[in-house]
């Protein structure tokens, strides 16, 4: 685009905080904002797992348990991981794409407000006479009206995921928006970075699923201000279709980004280029389309729903998976691979998603969904893909991209060891949920029979997630330390690929003083080869004339 | 090839309308499932045309040299934001509240639209002062 760019305001400090538009200020408050709520929904967790490292524990009561559960779930979902992967779009696509700034910047403060502010009040609710919201994550119908779960604590909880959906389609908006809109001359949308393209279609899938999500929630709160909406014949049903529409699609809103920031990671730290970039593209948009076409799965032992159909979409998302896998191993493949934090993390990704991802695949099919449905398996899974997946997919990220947003490096002495931790944490958490779950153990109960032989298992998935706070823990002592030690990490340096790392760490005002030539989705790898290239043959040139 | 945002929509509703097709003509003609058989399909072809009509990057690299003036902070946004969770919360807290939300949303409403009438005033005023300055930003 044609133009001269003008600044207004360029402010620091709190005003900054509140009114930035700037893409990297907005970027980085979401991360830090999720981040805290990421911390606040792990303590809840832990509280959990306490309860219930003893048959009958009696740290919390039932109703105590109820809200722990529903407001660890709600937090995780709506308040960290969809603000982080929209933190990490904020920041990194519109360098990547060699923008100067995100498209309706003030449309996307909005979104962030309305997000913290949804946080606010959905916490507020623990402050209410009744206790905060307790009806679960999703807040099925009837369960979730005003006579089986009073008090304004589950209003503040319906308000919240409102404003933090309605905040996030926002934000998704202004992203899309971008990519399409304000791409570097040359940057054709098959030159955009492996990244770019997972927020592509998560973009694609918030503006898709989160309007069901907010007409379920208002409709909700009309339910239980004034009846009628749900109480009509297949109302609760309709309810779980709104909600699943959007349920099942977030999962993978949340893992698309961090599959994304896994494949630039691999890339980078193989020192090749990515593998079949196309192909990888086509099952993107395959494996998003797919995806919005299995919430059904979630509601196959209601027996409302084709079942057939159902298994059959959720079981084809084998294969557009398959190929992402496909071509992460074979960039990896005779790659010069460098096991960085952020590689370990990486590959981490790529092992724990597969357990959850296969064991989804278990899952998908309606006689074993029978037997696992509301017992301890299905939190073992939806751990693993969510847990296990996204948050090493989170760290791999912020690894990578630490040095670009403050210029300094994080200590890689101290990230093994919180690598470590963390794999050994979500592993010793999780894996004994598949077994107490296909030992018959019921999700969301407070206590369990000392008959029932549960309690080993319970301890050791106790044990690993006070690992997995020890590892929280220690990559914060990270950051303070690698902030505080203060080592300049240069404009590059990883040797990366795409166009983030052809500016300053961290980026000035406007991203870019000059861009590279764009010739293909790894700009900055295309100069490297060429520099060698070219070296090589001044090399071959002047032993030829030296002979 | 060049592969435009539009062609991208395009797959995206091709996929979407495949499945739709599937579930309808081998599983379930019976079953309303309104969502993947109709609205998905036409939204995303509807988001393809949008952007083939509204978002051409060719539009954008004829036009003429304008200065495009980037405001680091608008308070006035991050009112709105905060007014309508202010808004909702009132409904509950108090009617005192929904009006104190009420109030600021129509301030902030009102501090963006001048905030787009002063960035639009800007860009004028610099393109009738310094044509000769405009470049590639």
């Amino acid at each position: 685009m044609s133009s001269v760019t003008i600044t207004l305001s360029p402010r620091r400090g709190l005003l900054a905080f509140v009114g930035s538009t700037e893409h990297k200020v907005l970027g980085a408050r979401l991360c830090i904002m999720a981040f805290g709520w990421f911390a606040l929904a792990g303590t809840l967790a832990l509280v959990m797992r306490t309860q219930l490292a003893t048959p009958h524990g009696a740290l919390v009561g039932h109703m105590g348990y109820n809200e722990l559960f529903t407001m660890h779930g709600s937090t995780m979902i709506y308040l960290f991981a969809m603000p982080m992967v929209l933190a990490l779009g904020a920041y990194m696509v519109p360098l990547q794409i060699g923008a100067a700034d995100l498209a309706w910047s003030r449309v996307a403060l909005i979104g962030f407000w309305m997000i913290l502010g949804g946080g606010l009040i959905m916490w507020t609710g623990w402050f209410t006479v009744n206790g905060a919201a307790s009806a679960g994550w999703y807040a099925y119908d009837p369960l979730s009206d005003r006579v089986n779960t009073p008090g304004n604590g589950e209003d503040f909880w319906i308000i919240g995921v409102l404003l933090a959906a309605f905040g996030a389609f926002l934000i998704a908006a202004c992203i899309l928006a971008t990519i399409v809109r304000k791409r570097a001359p040359g940057m054709s949308m098959l030159r955009l970075p492996t990244f770019t393209w997972t927020m592509v279609v998560t973009c694609l899938m918030v503006l898709t699923a989160f309007p069901p999500l907010i007409v379920a929630m208002a409709l909700l709160e009309i339910q239980r201000a004034h009846g009628g909406i749900y109480t009509v014949p297949n109302g609760p049903f309709a309810y779980q279709q709104l909600f699943w529409f959007f349920g099942h699609p977030v999962v993978y809103i949340i893992f698309f980004p961090f599959l994304g920031a896994v494949s630039e990671v691999i890339a980078t730290f193989s020192g090749r280029r990515w593998f079949g970039y196309r192909p990888f593209v086509f099952s993107l948009l395959f494996f998003a389309a797919m995806s919005m076409s299995v919430w059904g799965h979630h509601l196959l032992t209601t027996g409302g729903v084709p079942t057939r159909f159902f298994a059959l979409t959720s079981t084809a998302l084998l294969i557009p998976a398959g190929v992402e896998y496909f071509d992460s191993l074979a960039t990896m493949w005779r790659g010069r691979i460098r096991l960085t934090v952020a590689m370990l993390f990486a590959i981490g990704f790529l092992l724990m998603f597969l357990v959850g991802g296969l064991s989804g695949i278990w899952i998908a099919s309606p006689p074993l969904n029978y037997e696992a449905n509301g017992s301890y398996f299905i939190v073992a899974h939806f751990h693993y893909t969510l847990f296990g997946g996204s948050v090493f997919g989170m760290f791999a990220a912020v690894y990578y991209w630490f040095p670009k947003v403050t210029g300094r490096l994080l200590d890689e002495g101290l990230g093994r060891v919180h690598f470590v931790l963390t794999l050994i944490g979500v592993n010793l958490t999780f894996l004994p949920m598949f077994v107490l779950g296909a030992d018959g153990m019921p999700r969301r109960v407070a206590d369990y029979p000392a008959s029932s032989g549960w309690q080993t298992l319970n301890d050791v998935a106790t044990a690993g997630s006070y690992i997995l706070a020890l590892s929280v823990a220690l990559f914060l002592v990270n950051v303070v330390l690698s902030l505080r030690r203060n080592i300049a990490a240069g404009p590059d340096p990883w040797l990366g690929q795409t166009l983030e790392w052809a500016t300053t760490s961290p980026p000035p005002r406007h991203n870019f003083v000059s861009l590279p030539a764009i010739r293909s989705f790894a700009p900055l790898l295309d100069e490297r080869d060429q520099a060698a290239g070219q070296r090589a043959a001044t090399a071959g040139a002047s032993e030829l004339s030296g002979r | 090839m060049t592969v435009g945002a539009r062609v991208i929509f395009a797959i995206w509703a091709a996929f979407l309308a495949l499945a739709a097709t599937v579930e309808w003509a081998l599983f379930t003609r019976h079953t309303p499932n309104y969502y993947l058989l109709v609205i998905l399909p036409a939204v995303a072809i509807g988001g393809a045309l949008a952007t083939a009509l509204l978002a051409s990057p060719r539009r954008d690299a004829t036009a003429p040299a304008r200065p495009r003036i980037i405001a680091d902070l608008s308070m006035p946004s991050a009112l709105v934001g905060i007014a309508v969770g202010a808004m909702l919360w009132g409904a509950f807290i108090g009617e005192w509240l929904l009006l104190i939300g009420a109030g600021l949303f129509m301030l902030g409403l009102g501090g963006v639209i001048h905030e787009l009438v002063e960035t639009r005033r800007l860009a004028d005023a610099t393109t009738q002062l310094e044509p000769e300055q405009s470049e590639n930003g």
